[in-house]
């Protein structure tokens, strides 16, 4: 099957890289804030009783930027996966937005309240959230079966084409 | 509706809404399926809040019933400290100090609570483990101090106390024992659970039967709040109002805790916020005025720190103690509020005999007659009455460290060994020959079992004098402590000991008569001694040096008589080290139970050594009351077994 620029592709991608870039420096942010509540020794996250809410910070803080990067690669996928019917690639782009929100979000909301060793009620989102990465990888992956190497060389060429038009 | 709920309520739909959207299937199935999955995400939610809120109740209502932790005047808990010194917060947590006081959880509890109920003077003790919680089933312990029946008790009308059911709120100890304690009607008091539980021995025994006091005493009635709120919390404020009859007790922490050493940590945390005066700080590594720091200090002020709870101290009525706890803090002088009671020292003795006015047991109850200590867990005593202390360098810190140790007596590296006392007597290094007159290597050539000898007790064992001294008969004589020379040769005398020490270090000849020249000296204590002698000795002769250095074969008969000893510390440490010597791991010996019962193993044990002595025997002679062939003389034994010092004791350990 031949490239062919699709909006549908096109929008997905940019939805994704635009998705991932934002969130990579909203989790930096979210590091950055991290290591000043360790350099001014704030109790809330650093005295041994709020030990649950500094690893479910923590985790908040790696799973997020890790989903950035996720997303970042997604966008570039799509591009490169032609073939992949529209509704699956929308099923799984929704699915990684979803866990892109539920994974760092659920266990940030989870670090808010603690009850000594277990984590709040955001703790509840983080299995939907890793079911949700789970479906959209599946889907990526599956549809990464039917990719040929000409495939990519004349996505490559075509995108290259559609710059100079430009 | 709380931050966490918004939030929440917020990403469940904004994520799966949209998911919905994506299928094929008709609108009214995309949004009943997508509400359908909010709905139950949220009840889920709902269910999960609730578990939670629901465990935080009982846990608020837990914590009204026992002492609180946080008080004010800078204490913060140790909670605040790991941040900045994770090292010393991990080995303080493994140590036994933090755990000397704990709230009973399931990770604090070392006692089985579902073992078959237990009985104590004819009444039954019920224990149960309900989820996370404790529960015991008891008389009232109430019931005795409400007034009206304190009334009805003085006129002999009082009923018998109704049988309750009691949530133990706190413990005491996780080394050897742990003691329970179940809340009162009366504030956040805590009684005491009647039973403790023996670590090592992984059974229950009556609490009383734990200490080495007089079996004619009637039961322990402590209470957490005033007794062990002294040394087994930071920072302890009993809080008790007798006017009011109220009692309100809190502490900085459960347990032995940072501030306990360091003192209130609230400025230290406060200037310490600072980047750049925590990073001066670590390049200069001066250490920080605003906390103390025992490793820092002198040795007197070091010392202290430790002494306020390893020293007896004499606790002033002007210091207000029921009320608002100690005044002093580390770094400060100790005997400015609490004076640490030496009974040696010539300036306290006025001073003293004025306290003892007050309290006329309170030197024999924790010396011995010359005014060295006696008891366990006191060995601040034992280190200023030492020379070392007084005239050198030492202090606890010399050989302990709270946090490069092991958790059992906590000793910093090699300070097990004879380098403790070489780090500052280095010229003995290449003469212990010549000083010890006992091969290198050997036992007897090993500072400690010469010079911090098994003097004290504590514990339901034998524990080293910290009062760092030399062997001494006349000490002996005039004091009935056992020297260092005796304890690890059982099977010699005092004449013996006072032969050897006259030949190799020219001390004066002691006045001694027949029987202490020619018995052996702890025969003489095991059957003539008062009950702490007699449990020094049992443990000594359980103890491997001295059995592989005056042999083993002979020591039953002996432990056998202290198996019916009317002491049941004594008791229990002559069963444990008999038991310790071969042929005799299988006795059947129960140290509480009935005296038939002792008695049959009393026999049993008997029995066993006259079988095995015909054809083993690694010592004899008139020293040791035993004839080879014969066995023991028994009319001898039994005419020194008569004068047994039977005076009351009660060691305040």
């Amino acid at each position: 099957m031949k490239y062919r620029p699709d909006d549908g592709v096109a929008a997905c991608a940019r939805k994704h890289l635009r998705c991932g870039w934002w969130a990579l420096l909203f989790f930096l942010t979210l590091g950055i804030l991290l290591e000043a509540l360790h350099g001014f020794k704030v109790g809330a996250y650093l005295n041994v009783s709020n030990s649950t809410r500094r690893l479910m910070w923590t985790l908040a803080h790696a799973h997020g930027a890790l989903l950035a990067l996720i997303n970042i690669a997604f966008g570039l996928t799509v591009r490169a996966l032609t073939e992949w019917p529209a509704n699956r690639r929308s099923v799984a782009s929704a699915c990684l937005v979803g866990a892109s929100v539920l994974l760092p979000g659920g266990f940030f909301v989870g670090g808010i309240v603690i009850y000594g060793g277990d984590p709040g009620l955001g703790i509840l989102l983080v299995p939907l959230g890793a079911l949700l990465l789970f479906i959209a990888v599946f889907q990526t992956a599956r549809a990464t079966n039917g990719i040929k190497s000409t495939d990519v060389t004349e996505a490559a060429s075509a995108r290259k084409s559609g710059a100079d038009k430009h | 509706m709380n931050l966490e709920w918004l939030l929440f309520l917020l990403l469940v739909p904004f994520v799966l809404l949209p998911l919905f959207t994506r299928t094929r299937r008709s609108n009214a199935w995309r949004w009943g399926a997508g509400l359908s999955v909010v709905a139950l995400t949220v009840l889920g939610a709902g269910f999960w809040e609730r578990k939670q809120f629901l465990r935080a109740s009982t846990r608020e209502a837990f914590l009204k019933t026992v002492p609180r932790q946080g008080r004010p005047d800078g204490y913060l808990s140790s909670d605040q400290c790991a941040s900045c010194h994770p090292d010393q917060y991990a080995s303080w947590h493994g140590t036994f100090h933090r755990t000397m006081t704990q709230y009973a959880s399931l990770s604090a509890v070392v006692g089985r609570f579902d073992v078959t109920p237990l009985e104590l003077n004819g009444e039954t003790y019920r224990l149960e483990k309900r989820g996370e919680e404790f529960w015991v089933e008891m008389p009232d312990p109430d019931w005795k101090s409400d007034p009206v029946n304190a009334q009805r008790a003085k006129l002999g009308t009082l009923a018998p106390a109704p049988r309750v059911w009691k949530r133990v709120g706190l413990l005491t100890g996780s080394h050897h024992m742990q003691i329970y304690w179940v809340s009162s009607r009366v504030g956040n008091l805590q009684r005491l659970f009647p039973f403790a539980w023996l670590i090592a021995d992984q059974r229950w025994v009556p609490v009383h039967d734990t200490f080495l006091r007089d079996p004619t005493f009637p039961p322990f009635d402590h209470i957490w709040n005033v007794n062990c709120i002294k040394c087994h919390s930071t920072g302890g404020q009993p809080q008790v109002d007798a006017r009011t009859g109220t009692v309100d007790t809190r502490a900085g922490e459960l347990g032995i805790a940072c501030e306990a050493c360091h003192g209130p940590a609230e400025e230290h945390v406060r200037v310490n916020h600072d980047l750049r005066r925590r990073y001066l700080a670590h390049r200069e590594n001066k250490g920080d005025v605003t906390v103390f720091n025992p490793k820092r200090s002198n040795k007197q002020v070091s010392s202290q720190a430790c002494g306020q709870c390893h020293g007896i101290k004499w606790i002033p009525a002007a210091e207000n103690f029921n009320a608002h706890g100690f005044r002093f803090r580390p770094g400060q002088d100790l005997n400015e509020t609490t004076p640490v009671v030496r009974p040696a020292l010539a300036s306290q003795k006025v001073w003293l005999s004025e306290r003892l006015k007050q309290s006329p047991k309170f030197v024999e109850e924790h010396y011995w007659s010359d005014g060295m200590v006696r008891v366990s867990g006191r060995e601040y005593n034992g280190l200023v009455d030492s020379a070392c202390h007084e005239r050198g360098e030492l202090s606890c810190v010399s050989c302990h460290s709270a946090h490069a140790s092991k958790p059992d007596d906590q000793l910093a590296a090699k300070m097990e060994t004879s380098e403790a006392c070489l780090q500052c007597h280095d010229s003995f290094r290449k003469k212990i020959r010549e000083h010890t007159h006992h091969a290198p290597g050997s036992s007897g050539s090993e500072c400690y079992n010469c010079h911090m000898p098994y003097t004290t007790y504590g514990l339901l064992k034998a524990i080293r004098s910290h009062k760092i001294d030399s062997p001494s008969v006349s000490s002996s004589v005039q004091t009935g402590r056992p020297n260092a020379c005796n304890l690890c040769h059982l099977d010699q005398s005092l004449g013996w000991t006072a032969q050897h020490l006259k030949e190799w270090y020219n001390l004066a000849p002691v006045e001694l008569t027949t029987e202490q020249k020619e018995i052996s000296a702890a025969v003489l204590w095991l059957l003539k001694g008062d009950a702490g002698q007699r449990a020094l000795i049992a443990y000594s002769m359980g103890w491997d040096v001295a059995k592989m250095v005056s042999g083993q074969d002979w020591l039953a008969p002996y432990l056998a008589q202290l198996l019916v000893d009317p002491y049941s510390a004594v008791r229990y440490i002559a069963g444990r080290s008999l038991q310790r010597l071969q042929g005799y791991e299988k006795l059947n010996y129960d140290f509480v139970a009935s005296p038939n019962e002792r008695a049959k193993a009393q026999t049993s044990a008997l029995g066993i050594w006259r079988q095995a002595s015909a054809s083993r025997l690694d010592r004899s002679g008139a020293r040791i009351l035993i004839e080879s062939g014969t066995g023991l003389q028994q009319e001898r034994f039994d005419r020194i077994l008569k004068q047994r010092d039977d005076h009351s004791m009660d060691l305040q350990e």
